[in-house]
């Protein structure tokens, strides 16, 4: 009989402990977000909808080739000084948001956005085309770019031509001076 | 004497309780989409009003054949895919799988990327036991702590997403180091920040809450009770194993990164409510294991060397040479382990997992049996399963 009330008392007591904690928070400012109105600050490194500068982009396809889910389509047209980038989509159906074809980019033209919340009526509508329709094609030789405007990225130390894929011939112990020169 | 043995087997279903009336066991689906099944676990029960007599979990809603693309994708790029095993701690599902791909292919980590590792790995781990603890409390009715767990679960998103972009898939681990240093010198000290504040006020909160609570130890106690040899048995690891009282984890036992440099304990189950390894043991195991890892981050914050962050880059496929090697690490929910086949290839021959709650989930059908099926679900809540790994 005794236990019978003494499990009551452990009962009411210990929920009234939990409630004072509960009553502590009414006080306290709300950690929610109203969130249309109201938006998260991101980080500098948050990875949103990827976005293509195609001023810098020389179709060289290592982002299409790193990409673990083959969400990066890169059509192109000619051969030599004559190669013309035609198309640069990105299917967001697939798009996984890893962030590789950022750190693999050697003309720094793809970076992660902060936009999160795009979305549209149709999952045609999720592959995103970033060639400009009325540019419709965008030259890929450093000469033809520089003189077209474009934007040529230079290196320096490396010798080689920029649009030379890096990844073409994946090397046993890749430097680390390569990686490094590439994401930054 | 054959009714008697019918009774003795299947309790009250097949007798005649009133003469000419038959009663059968009942077959009752719980899941795929049940909410106490934490995910699409689909749990085939035979019962007899409440009691639960045959309890038969049917896998495969969330199957994405993860071994299998494992082998058509190089080493850096599956890294991403171990994110998606467990979502709620893939840190920890990164880390086993970089160990093996380092074990094969014999490169030396940095010890800041090692510290790192450690830091991101241990604050995945209070994120995954907040969720676990959240999830447990909400099954028993208890709806405040899920909200005050979130709301620390989302501080530590914050922090994952200033140092790995991500605040659910962070693909922040890469063969030979980390994907990125911090951020800003003020990423240490705001963790530093948030582990003391989660170790002096928050998991006190929690313990006055819920754990102590007379009601949810009434529920709790003496439920699903998972005997050491029944755990040992079954192949359990993590804190279902330690609930039971043996004191077994992987970064204790079996040392991989650095966590021999550290001083921490392995909480295990004592049975301070009622028998060792019940339901309330389980539970207090992950609460307490929230403090070790605030003890094991403090001390991998204070010794973090400078240097590098990874040996040999972020993207261009690596080639491994011809082998095998297995790793195993302590995820939130056990032992996780990777067995990598390696042909000479860029890619993997084979990649098999061992996946923790995969090995944890099967005791059910020994502990369940007999049990109340609202018992049921506080023992599947204090499995603390998670079905993106069982699955994979």
């Amino acid at each position: 009989m005794a236990r019978y009330f003494v499990d009551i008392w452990q009962a009411v007591s210990s929920a009234m402990v939990g409630m004072s904690i509960t009553i502590k928070h009414i006080w306290k400012k709300p950690v929610t977000l109203q969130y249309p109105e109201e938006r998260q600050v991101l980080s500098p490194r948050f990875r949103g909808f990827v976005h293509n500068d195609m001023n810098k982009c020389d179709a060289c396809q290592i982002c299409a080739r790193t990409c673990p889910v083959d969400c990066i389509y890169i059509e192109t047209e000619g051969k030599g000084k004559d190669r013309w980038l035609t198309r640069y989509a990105i299917d967001y159906n697939k798009c996984i948001w890893c962030s590789m074809c950022t750190e693999g980019c050697p003309a720094n033209s793809i970076t992660m956005s902060h936009d999160y919340d795009h979305s549209v009526y149709f999952r045609e509508s999720l592959v995103y085309e970033y060639v400009d329709p009325t540019v419709k094609k965008i030259p890929c030789h450093k000469e033809k770019r520089i003189e077209l405007g474009y934007h040529v990225m230079v290196k320096p130390e490396k010798k080689k031509p920029v649009e030379k894929p890096a990844a073409e011939k994946p090397a046993p112990e890749s430097t680390e001076a390569d990686d490094k020169g590439e994401t930054k | 004497m054959a009714n008697q043995e019918t009774k003795m087997n299947s309790g009250w279903a097949d007798q005649d309780h009133v003469p000419g009336i038959k009663s059968e066991l009942m077959e009752l689906n719980m899941g795929p989409q049940h909410p106490a099944t934490h995910g699409v676990l689909r749990l085939l029960l035979e019962t007899d009003g409440e009691i639960v007599h045959k309890c038969t979990p049917v896998l495969g809603y969330l199957h994405r054949c993860a071994e299998k693309i494992a082998e058509g994708i190089n080493y850096k790029q599956f890294v991403l895919y171990t994110d998606r095993f467990d979502y709620l701690a893939p840190v920890c599902c990164n880390h086993a799988y970089v160990t093996a791909v380092e074990k094969l292919m014999d490169v030396e980590v940095p010890e800041r990327a090692e510290h790192l590792r450690v830091i991101t790995a241990e604050l995945s781990r209070i994120a995954s036991h907040l969720i676990a603890l959240a999830t447990f409390g909400l099954d028993m009715g208890a709806w405040t702590p899920l909200l005050y767990c979130f709301r620390e679960r989302e501080a530590i998103l914050d922090l994952l997403e200033r140092i790995a972009g991500g605040r659910m898939l962070y693909n922040f681990f890469v063969p030979g180091g980390v994907r990125y240093d911090v951020p800003d010198e003020k990423w240490t000290a705001d963790v530093l920040e948030f582990v003391t504040m989660l170790e002096t006020k928050k998991v006190k909160d929690y313990n006055q809450l819920l754990s102590y609570n007379k009601i949810f130890i009434e529920r709790l106690a003496d439920v699903g009770v998972i005997s050491q040899q029944d755990a040992f048995d079954y192949g359990s690891t993590g804190p279902v194993l330690r609930g039971s009282g043996v004191s077994f984890d992987c970064r204790k036992d079996d040392p991989y990164s650095v966590y021999p440099k550290f001083d921490f304990e392995v909480p295990v189950g004592r049975g301070e409510m009622g028998t060792v390894g019940d339901c309330w043991d389980r539970y207090m195991v992950r609460v307490r294991e929230i403090e070790q890892s605030c003890r094991i981050i403090r001390q991998a914050v204070d010794t973090m060397p400078g240097g590098e962050v990874h040996a040999i880059g972020l993207t261009k496929p690596v080639k491994l040479p011809a082998g095998a090697a297995y790793s195993r690490t302590e995820s939130s929910k056990g032992e996780l382990g990777h067995y990598i086949i390696s042909d000479g290839g860029q890619m993997p021959f084979r990649n098999k997992v061992r996946s923790p709650s995969f090995c944890n989930l099967q005791i059910i059908e020994k502990i369940g049996v007999g049990q109340m099926v609202s018992d049921l679900v506080a023992f599947i809540g204090s499995l603390d399963i998670v079905l993106g790994e069982i699955d994979r």
